[in-house]
């Protein structure tokens, strides 16, 4: 019993790395992608354009609001559907693309919100000092406003990731072959639940645990000492 | 130097500034006084536009500016302004605190940039300090260096927002002294301040101003000495008790 417990656990581990492979891969992707397109809706949100405005505060109610389980099945299905529909033809879709996009949009929403804050948490003193002494809005933030809430929200974006790296195995329902669908993939194969779902919590945990060790350092390295 | 015709300013329902008419000439320094919420902060934040003014004109050595985005960049880069809570950015040290502003909206070299930043360190007495954060500063050091930040930016006018009022009492010395050197060296100055002894020693002229109108100015002496107005008399003399 024991042995086989071990035996599955190790046996598992191979496909489950290959898996996590895909797993950070898509974290990383969709973080980065997601930083840039939330720096774009968090402008547009505090802009002074109302329909800038309205639309970026509709993006973010909306891939807040709705499960990401059904993003990721809208954008897989729903899309080459709706398409296929309209042009007469498939699209196929690669489901690790899909997954991404998804992720990306998804992260966008939040880490616009988590930007939202750190700016303001910085008070107008900052960027009016900056504009004060010539600086165009665009270089106040670039140099003055976004540095300091970037660092600020070094924490929070760590949390995304963390989520971000566990909401991944939401891609085995669109047969991304991540840590998951690789599990339950050799679990078909030899029956053996409870070493490899075992063997994927720890995998899981690890990452996360790793990758929260990360952020902390990056805190401390970029603490502004004020 | 500077030139302010029929400004008015609202917040909301809340008339702050009622029709100012106000000049400084060159080389000039002018304290605003006044009770608080009287509207000096106000006027002194919309010379260089931080806040937009509801009315009214402002010109800069006879050009007149407008509220488009090209004209406000335009008129902050020739106006410094030292903020009452001095506003360093905390993530650059002091010597890029100075450096940041003429770098990127001047497009200076690194080289004369630099030595012109430590000479102006050097003017606030602070040249040791040009590789320390704003955290590790005191208030007085922090307002220095703020002074030194506006003047990098070489401008033409320099605008005081109560510089003293959140320093510690021993320290407000050291910010009035690199003022008065700054006047001294002939720099247009309008400075808001709760300073009488300051404006007494180092202003021309003395702007008194209450309910979002200028009750009474004049030499700053004289004025001090000897106010004409009711509502001027009544406020020196509570300041000085």
């Amino acid at each position: 019993m024991l042995t086989d417990f071990f035996q599955h656990l190790v046996g598992s581990f191979p496909a489950l790395l290959k898996g996590a492979g895909y797993t950070v891969l898509v974290a990383l992707l969709s973080m980065g992608l997601g930083l840039l397109l939330g720096l774009f809706v968090c402008l547009g949100k505090i802009s002074k354009e109302r329909f800038l405005r309205v639309l970026c505060s509709g993006y973010i109610d909306v891939f807040r609001g709705t499960p990401l389980l059904v993003q990721i099945l809208f954008i897989y299905f729903g899309f080459p559907s709706l398409l296929q529909q309209l042009f007469g033809q498939p699209f196929p879709f690669d489901p690790l693309v899909a997954g991404t996009v998804a992720f990306t949009l998804n992260a966008a929403a939040y880490i616009a919100e988590i930007l939202r804050a750190g700016i303001s948490s910085l008070g107008k003193g900052q960027l009016e000092a900056a504009e004060s002494l010539g600086l165009s809005y665009i270089q106040a933030m670039r140099f003055v406003i976004l540095p300091q809430a970037l660092r600020r929200m070094i924490p929070a974006l760590g949390n995304e990731f963390v989520t971000l790296l566990k909401d991944t195995s939401l891609l085995s329902a669109i047969a991304v072959t991540e840590i998951v669908k690789e599990g339950r993939l050799y679990i078909s194969r030899t029956y053996a639940a409870f070493p490899t779902y075992f063997a994927i919590a720890l995998l899981y945990f690890v990452l996360t645990f790793i990758a929260t060790r990360i952020f902390n350092r990056l805190e401390e390295r970029f603490k502004i000492h004020d | 130097m500077i030139e302010i015709r029929g400004l008015q300013k609202s917040f909301g329902e809340l008339k702050v500034l009622k029709g100012i008419d106000f000049a400084v000439s060159s080389g000039e320094v002018v304290c605003l006084i006044g009770p608080s919420g009287s509207g000096k902060s106000t006027l002194l934040r919309c010379i260089n536009l931080l806040d937009t003014p509801n009315q009214g004109e402002i010109s800069l050595e006879g050009k007149s500016y407008q509220t488009l985005p090209k004209e406000v960049k335009e008129l902050r880069s020739e106006v410094g302004m030292v903020f009452q809570h001095f506003n360093l950015f905390p993530h650059l040290n002091v010597l890029e605190n100075v450096m940041l502003a003429p770098a990127k909206v001047r497009q200076l070299e690194d080289g004369p940039l630099r030595e012109l930043a430590t000479k102006l360190l050097r003017e606030v007495g602070l040249a040791d300090k040009a590789a320390a954060y704003p955290g590790n500063l005191s208030g007085g050091q922090k307002q220095r260096v703020a002074i030194a930040r506006a003047l990098a930016m070489q401008p033409k006018v320099m605008l005081f927002d109560e510089p003293t009022s959140a320093l510690d009492p021993e320290v407000v010395g050291e910010v009035l002294a690199v003022m008065k050197q700054l006047a001294k060296g002939g720099m247009t100055m309008v400075v808001v301040t709760h300073e009488m002894g300051f404006a007494r020693e180092v202003a021309d002229r003395v702007v008194f101003m209450a309910d979002g109108k200028i009750v009474e100015e004049g030499p700053a002496r004289e004025f001090l000495a000897n106010p004409q107005t009711e509502r001027a008399k009544a406020f020196l003399g509570s300041e000085l008790k």
